[in-house]
C-alpha cells in the first residue's frame, strides 16, 4: 500500500464513477475520487433554479467555472451539426451529469445488446443480457428504483415480464397523474397503450431518502433528494472512507511499461498540480471527457476509435391543444411511457422509439407565445390558463446506431481557465433517423385525432437527450474497441473507462442504469484484482 | 387533493411585511423605483400584490434595456391612468404604448428580461421575479410552482379542482390498469394525417376535401406489425 496513494483512483464523482468507487470501498479497497468541478450541495442547486432566468436550461442552476467548463459553458463546445441544433449537457460537478438527469430507469432489452445478431445493424455486445441481469437488479436496488409489475417494457404485449427480472422491482410504483390517465383513456382506442415509466424518483422512503412530493423539478435537482443523483453516491462513499476530492481537474496520465498507467495528475483551480499514483485506474467523466482525456494523452486508440461513434438519442416533440383538460405539470417531470414502437421487426430500417408523455408544466412557454403574439391583460390571463389545461406534450426518444464520422475531438483552438484544450464535435443526423419522421408523424395524427387535439407542435425539429454513448465503445477486439467487456482498455491493464461512452449501441431507453450497472459491476471486477 | 393550502402559504412567503399595508403605503414605499411603473404594472398584470422590491428590480431591469425608457413609461401611465376597467384601458392603447406594455409584461409573467437560452450559457437574459411572475401565478391554483411541492407525495393522482373526471373508470389511477384487453395501433385517418403534416390549417378543412378518402378508423385499418396481445389489469 505504501508504494501507492491508493489502490485505485476514480477519476469522476457521477453516479458511475461513485457506485464504482462504493463497491470498491465495500469490499476494502482504499480509493481516491478526483472530481473536476466543485462540490454543491443540493440546496443551493434548489435556490439557483429559483432565481434562474435559465430555467429552461439544466445546467443553468449549476456553477459554470472557467477552470472546468462543461459542455454548455460558452465556447467549450465547437459544434459541428447537421440536421440538429443541439447536443447534450454535461456538468463537472460532484456528483456528476446525474445531479441533472430526470432518473429514467430503464433496462437495455437483450436484442438492444445484440443488433447485429438481431436485425443486422450495429453490433453485438460482448456479452449478453443473460449474465448483465443482475446487475441491473443490483442497481435498481442501489438507487431505489420504483416499477410496476409484470411488465413488459417491449410493448410487443408478450404478456409476461421483459425483459426478464431475478427480482422485483425494490420500491411500489410512483403515484400516477391525472393528466397521464385523461390520455390514457383519450389513446387507447386508437390502439395507444400507456404504461409507468420506471425511475429512481421515490415512491416510498429509501435507504434514507425520502418519497417524492412532486417538486416537478426533476430535470434540474431534486431539491429534497426524492431523486437519486451521483450526489448521493459521493457522500455514501464519503462516509466509507473515500477521498473525494473535488476542483480536482485532471490532465495527465502518466504511461509506463506494457502500457501501463504508472500516474495521474490533477490540477488545482489556480494550476498547482498533483500526482497520485495507484494500482488501477478508473476514468469515469462521462461521454465527452473521457475520451477527450485519452486522445489529450495519446492513450487507448488503436482502433482509431475514441471519441467516435457519439450516440446522443434524436428526439422529437409533439404538442396538442385537447378539449379536455389535463392540468400537465402537477407531479414529477415525466409521468408514462408507450412502448409500442420499442422493437418492431423493422428495426433494422427504422429506429426503436419510445413515446415519453412529458410532465412538466406548460405555462411560462404558453406564456411567452401569447405575449409574442401581442396578447396583454385579461385575454393573456386567458390563454395561460386555457392553454396550460388543455396542451398535451409527447416525447419521442430513438435509438442512434453507431456511425465513426459522428465524434468528439480535442479542439485546441479553445483554452479554458487552466490552458486546458475543449471539444470539437460532429454529429449528423442520419437517414436511418430521418427514415422514423412518416411513422412519428402517423402517430401524431392518431394523437390529434384521439385527443380531438388541436395542432400545436408537429414532430418535425430534431433534438436529442443529454445522453452520450459509444465514444469509448466496448468489444471484442481492440481492433474496433477501446475498452473490453470488464471495461479494460485493450491498450492499458490498469485503465478502466466507467462511462455510458463505453456502449456500442445506444438502444432506444435512457442509458442511464445501464451505466450504472456497468459500474457496479466494474468495481466488483477490479476489486479482485487489487 | 386542493392545493389552496399551499398556495396560500406561498402567497404568505412571497409578499413582504410591507405589502400588508395599505395599498396608498405601498406604493409610497417604492421609493428607488417610480409609482407610475407600480401602477401600470398592476394594470398590466391584474394583480395588486406586486412587491415593492420585485417592482424595483424589474423597472430597473427594462430601465437598462428600453430605449427612451422614462418617456414610454410616461406615455404609458398617461394612457391607463384614466377611467375604466384594466381591459378597456389596456385595450384603448395605440401601438406604441402597447409595445411599450407588453415589454413591462414580459418580466413580470416570465420572470426574466431578454432572451434565455436552454443550451450554451450564452445569453443576455436576467432574472427578474419567481414568485411574483404572472405565468405562475395565474394558475397556481392548479399547478403548485416548481420546488413548492403542495402536499404529501401521491397528491397529483388526484382530479384537479374544477375538472370533471367522473367518466374515469375505477382503478384508472394505477399503472395495473389498462383500459382495454389488447391493443392495436390504428393507420392514421388521412385527413387528420394531412391536419397533422400541416397540409391544412384545420381538421375540417381537411376532412373537406379529403372527403370520401377518410376512414380511419383503428379497428378497420391496422399496421402490419403492430399487433399486441396484452394482459389485461384491473
Amino acid at each position: 500500500m505504501a508504494d501507492y496513494d491508493a489502490d485505485v483512483i476514480v477519476v469522476g464523482s457521477g453516479s458511475l464513477g461513485g457506485l464504482t468507487a462504493l463497491e470498491l470501498v465495500r469490499a476494502g479497497r482504499s480509493v481516491i475520487v478526483l472530481e473536476a468541478g466543485p462540490e454543491t450541495p443540493d440546496w443551493k442547486i434548489t435556490h439557483n433554479f429559483r432565481n434562474s432566468a435559465h430555467k429552461d436550461n439544466f445546467s443553468g442552476p449549476f456553477p459554470d467555472l472557467p477552470y472546468a467548463p462543461g459542455s454548455y459553458s460558452k465556447g467549450y463546445v465547437d459544434a459541428h451539426l447537421e440536421g440538429i441544433k443541439v447536443f447534450p449537457g454535461t456538468l463537472r460537478t460532484v456528483g456528476g451529469t446525474s445531479r441533472h438527469w430526470t432518473a429514467a430507469t430503464w433496462r437495455l432489452m437483450p436484442e438492444d445488446m445484440t443488433m447485429q445478431s438481431t436485425y443486422g445493424v450495429a453490433v453485438d455486445w460482448p456479452f449478453s443480457y443473460d449474465e448483465f441481469e443482475q446487475f441491473y437488479t443490483a442497481a435498481e436496488y442501489e438507487i431505489g428504483v420504483n416499477g410496476q409489475d409484470n411488465f413488459d417494457e417491449s410493448g410487443l404485449g408478450k404478456g409476461t415480464t421483459y425483459p426478464p427480472r431475478s427480482k422485483p422491482f425494490p420500491t411500489p410504483p410512483e403515484a400516477k397523474p391525472y393528466a397521464t390517465q385523461r390520455l390514457q383513456q383519450q389513446i387507447a382506442p386508437l390502439g395507444y397503450r400507456v404504461d409507468i415509466a420506471p425511475s429512481s424518483r421515490l415512491s416510498v422512503p429509501y435507504d434514507g431518502r425520502p418519497a417524492c412530493v412532486g417538486n416537478n423539478m426533476c430535470n434540474w435537482n431534486c431539491p429534497i433528494g426524492a431523486k437519486h443523483s451521483g450526489y448521493h453516491v459521493a457522500r455514501k462513499i464519503r462516509a466509507l472512507g473515500v477521498d473525494l476530492r473535488p476542483n480536482a481537474i485532471v490532465h495527465k496520465l502518466d504511461k509506463g511499461e506494457g502500457g501501463k498507467i504508472t500516474g495521474i495528475r490533477y490540477l488545482s483551480p489556480t494550476g498547482e498540480e498533483t500526482r497520485l499514483t495507484a494500482k488501477v485506474y478508473v476514468l469515469a467523466t462521462h461521454g465527452f471527457e473521457t475520451p477527450k482525456l485519452l486522445l489529450m494523452n495519446e492513450l487507448g486508440n488503436r482502433s482509431g476509435m475514441v471519441g467516435r461513434n457519439l450516440m446522443i438519442h434524436p428526439t422529437i416533440d409533439m404538442s396538442w391543444l385537447s378539449p379536455q383538460p389535463y392540468w400537465v405539470g402537477r407531479g414529477q417531470n415525466i409521468h408514462g411511457a408507450i412502448m409500442q414502437r420499442r422493437t418492431l421487426p423493422d428495426r433494422a430500417t427504422i429506429p426503436s422509439t419510445r413515446y415519453d408523455l412529458l410532465n412538466s408544466p406548460n405555462n411560462v412557454s404558453v406564456a411567452q407565445k401569447s405575449l409574442k403574439a401581442g396578447k396583454i391583460g385579461a385575454e393573456l390571463d386567458a390563454a395561460i390558463r386555457d392553454q396550460t389545461a388543455h396542451l398535451f406534450t409527447v416525447e419521442a426518444l430513438t435509438e442512434d446506431l453507431p456511425d465513426p464520422a459522428n465524434r468528439i475531438e480535442v479542439n485546441s483552438a479553445f483554452k479554458d481557465a487552466l490552458g486546458q484544450p475543449g471539444i470539437s464535435l460532429h454529429y449528423k443526423i442520419s437517414d436511418y433517423t430521418n427514415a422514423n419522421l412518416p411513422r412519428l408523424m402517423d402517430d401524431y395524427a392518431n394523437f390529434l385525432q384521439a385527443t380531438k387535439g388541436t395542432r400545436v407542435s408537429a414532430p418535425t425539429t430534431w433534438i436529442c437527450q443529454h445522453h452520450i454513448m459509444g465514444t469509448v465503445r466496448m468489444g471484442s477486439t481492440a481492433e474496433d474497441a477501446i475498452v473490453d467487456r470488464d471495461l479494460r482498455c485493450f491498450d492499458h491493464p490498469n485503465l478502466f473507462l466507467v462511462t455510458t461512452g463505453v456502449m456500442p449501441t445506444s438502444g432506444g431507453v435512457n442509458p442511464t442504469l445501464t451505466g450504472m450497472a456497468l459500474a457496479l459491476r466494474a468495481g466488483r471486477t477490479i476489486a479482485m484484482e487489487v | 387533493m386542493s392545493i389552496n393550502r399551499r398556495v396560500f402559504l406561498l402567497s404568505l412567503a412571497s409578499i413582504p411585511p410591507l405589502a400588508a399595508l395599505p395599498f396608498t403605503a405601498l406604493r409610497a414605499s417604492a421609493a428607488a423605483g417610480s409609482q407610475s411603473f407600480l401602477a401600470v404594472s398592476e394594470t398590466i398584470t391584474g394583480a395588486q400584490n406586486l412587491s415593492p422590491e420585485t417592482t424595483q428590480r424589474v423597472e430597473q431591469l427594462l430601465r437598462e434595456r428600453v430605449d427612451g425608457f422614462d418617456d414610454r413609461l410616461s406615455s404609458l401611465a398617461s394612457a391607463l391612468s384614466g377611467p375604466g376597467s384594466r381591459e378597456a384601458l389596456l385595450s384603448a392603447l395605440d401601438d406604441e404604448d402597447l409595445d411599450f406594455a407588453l415589454q413591462v409584461a414580459k418580466p413580470w409573467y416570465l420572470g426574466y428580461v431578454g432572451s434565455p437560452s436552454g443550451r450554451v450559457l450564452d445569453d443576455d437574459a436576467a432574472f427578474a421575479t419567481y414568485l411574483e411572475a404572472q405565468a405562475y401565478q395565474k394558475v397556481a391554483d392548479i399547478i403548485p410552482l416548481l420546488s413548492y411541492a403542495p402536499a404529501q407525495a401521491g397528491w397529483w393522482k388526484d382530479v384537479p379542482d374544477g375538472v370533471d373526471g367522473s367518466d374515469l373508470p375505477a382503478g384508472a389511477d394505477t399503472w395495473a390498469y389498462q383500459p382495454r384487453q389488447s391493443y392495436q395501433i390504428a393507420a392514421p385517418d388521412p385527413a387528420w394525417r394531412a391536419y397533422a403534416a400541416g397540409d391544412y390549417d384545420t381538421i375540417e378543412e381537411a376532412k373537406a376535401d379529403l372527403s370520401g378518402t377518410g376512414k380511419g378508423r383503428a379497428d378497420d385499418n391496422t399496421e402490419h406489425n403492430t399487433e399486441h396481445n396484452t394482459k389485461g389489469a384491473s
